[in-house]
């Protein structure tokens, strides 16, 4: 299956060059998986999906590969429209504005990490200008951190068994991945 | 300012109420109906509140702690829960910083400001509200 891109339309999203890698590695994987398939799948088509948060219009690109989009895709959209609308000192104690590379890397995490139909979460900003997304099912808890120093960590804790854990966000957000599963 | 190398003032009682205002972006859908306080609340590495002491002894209402941001919400913690969070809580009351002021310090691990979050008793409104669901 292709994959998908989304990006918010802004220039710093080709700064990111470790964004910008992991993007041309998926590339080039799913060109290898596609060699030799069907060949009557059409080509994606660049969409702009449009969102307004705080009387301002955000703009994100989609490459549409004709299948129903993701579940998640409009409430996550809102979400990170709701971040890239938020002006220097937005809590009050004089906080920058949500980094744009920042949110560019979340953006295309979703992608990597949620499945077709999986609920979208909420997206928060944080006071050191990263960002934050999170589920909250099922007497469970996931949070994934998105640092502008590039870091990205997550959280995630079970109310019942009191299970905790925290850490570094693995290659492919394989970890992620397993303790997102917990919770669908 | 305050004193950056005092980290932690032990003559704050650890029973000291220390309010927290809650931005509307920091209030999100938990799972049981209710809204619920994110951990993103509580990561700063000094995080500015405001003690409740503080503000009765100056005569001023809870609701004080919400002038100017109307959208915002107030909850609570204790002194005594930030240290159990290997966190400082200190006075930080010098202007141009409200009388009432302070600071908890310290480095927030995800596993920290969650611990604040699930602590966290509401004030204003004096229970989470409702999740409403929006048209996405």
């Amino acid at each position: 299956m292709a994959t998908p891109e989304l990006t918010r339309l802004e220039r710093s999203f080709v700064a990111t060059p470790d964004f910008s890698r992991l993007l041309a590695e998926l590339t080039e994987r799913e060109r290898h998986l596609d060699a030799g398939t069907s060949s009557c799948r059409p080509e994606p088509v660049a969409t702009i999906i449009r969102r307004t948060s705080r009387g301002r219009q955000v703009a994100f690109r989609y490459l549409d590969d004709g299948e129903p989009k993701p579940t998640w895709l409009g409430p996550v959209l809102q979400g990170f429209a709701n971040l890239v609308t938020l002006n220097d000192n937005w809590d009050g104690e004089g906080a920058r504005r949500i980094d744009a590379a920042t949110i560019n890397r979340a953006l295309a995490a979703m992608e990597e990490v949620l499945p077709h139909d999986a609920s979208a979460p909420s997206i928060v900003p944080l006071q050191n200008s990263g960002l934050q997304v999170e589920w909250h099912r099922n007497g469970k808890d996931i949070e994934i951190e998105f640092n502008p120093t590039g870091s990205v960590t997550f959280y995630y804790f079970d109310a019942e068994s009191g299970e905790e854990h925290e850490g570094r966000v693995g290659p492919w957000f394989a970890t992620v991945k397993e303790y997102l599963n917990r919770i669908w | 300012m305050p004193d950056r190398e005092i980290t932690n003032d032990p003559a704050i009682a650890d029973h000291e109420v220390l309010l927290r205002r809650l931005l509307a972006d920091w209030v999100v859908p938990g799972d049981r109906g209710r809204m619920r306080i994110t951990s993103a609340a509580f990561k700063n590495f000094e995080l500015s509140i405001l003690f409740l002491s503080l503000m009765e002894q100056q005569g001023r209402p809870k609701d004080d702690a919400l002038k100017g941001h109307p959208d915002s919400s107030l909850c609570s913690v204790t002194a005594g829960l930030a240290r159990q969070l290997e966190q400082g809580v200190i006075y930080d009351t010098e202007p141009p910083r409200d009388p009432a002021h302070g600071l908890v310090i310290g480095k927030k691990r995800q596993s920290i400001a969650n611990g604040f979050a699930r602590h966290a008793k509401w004030e204003i409104p004096s229970e989470p509200p409702l999740v409403t669901v929006e048209a996405s």
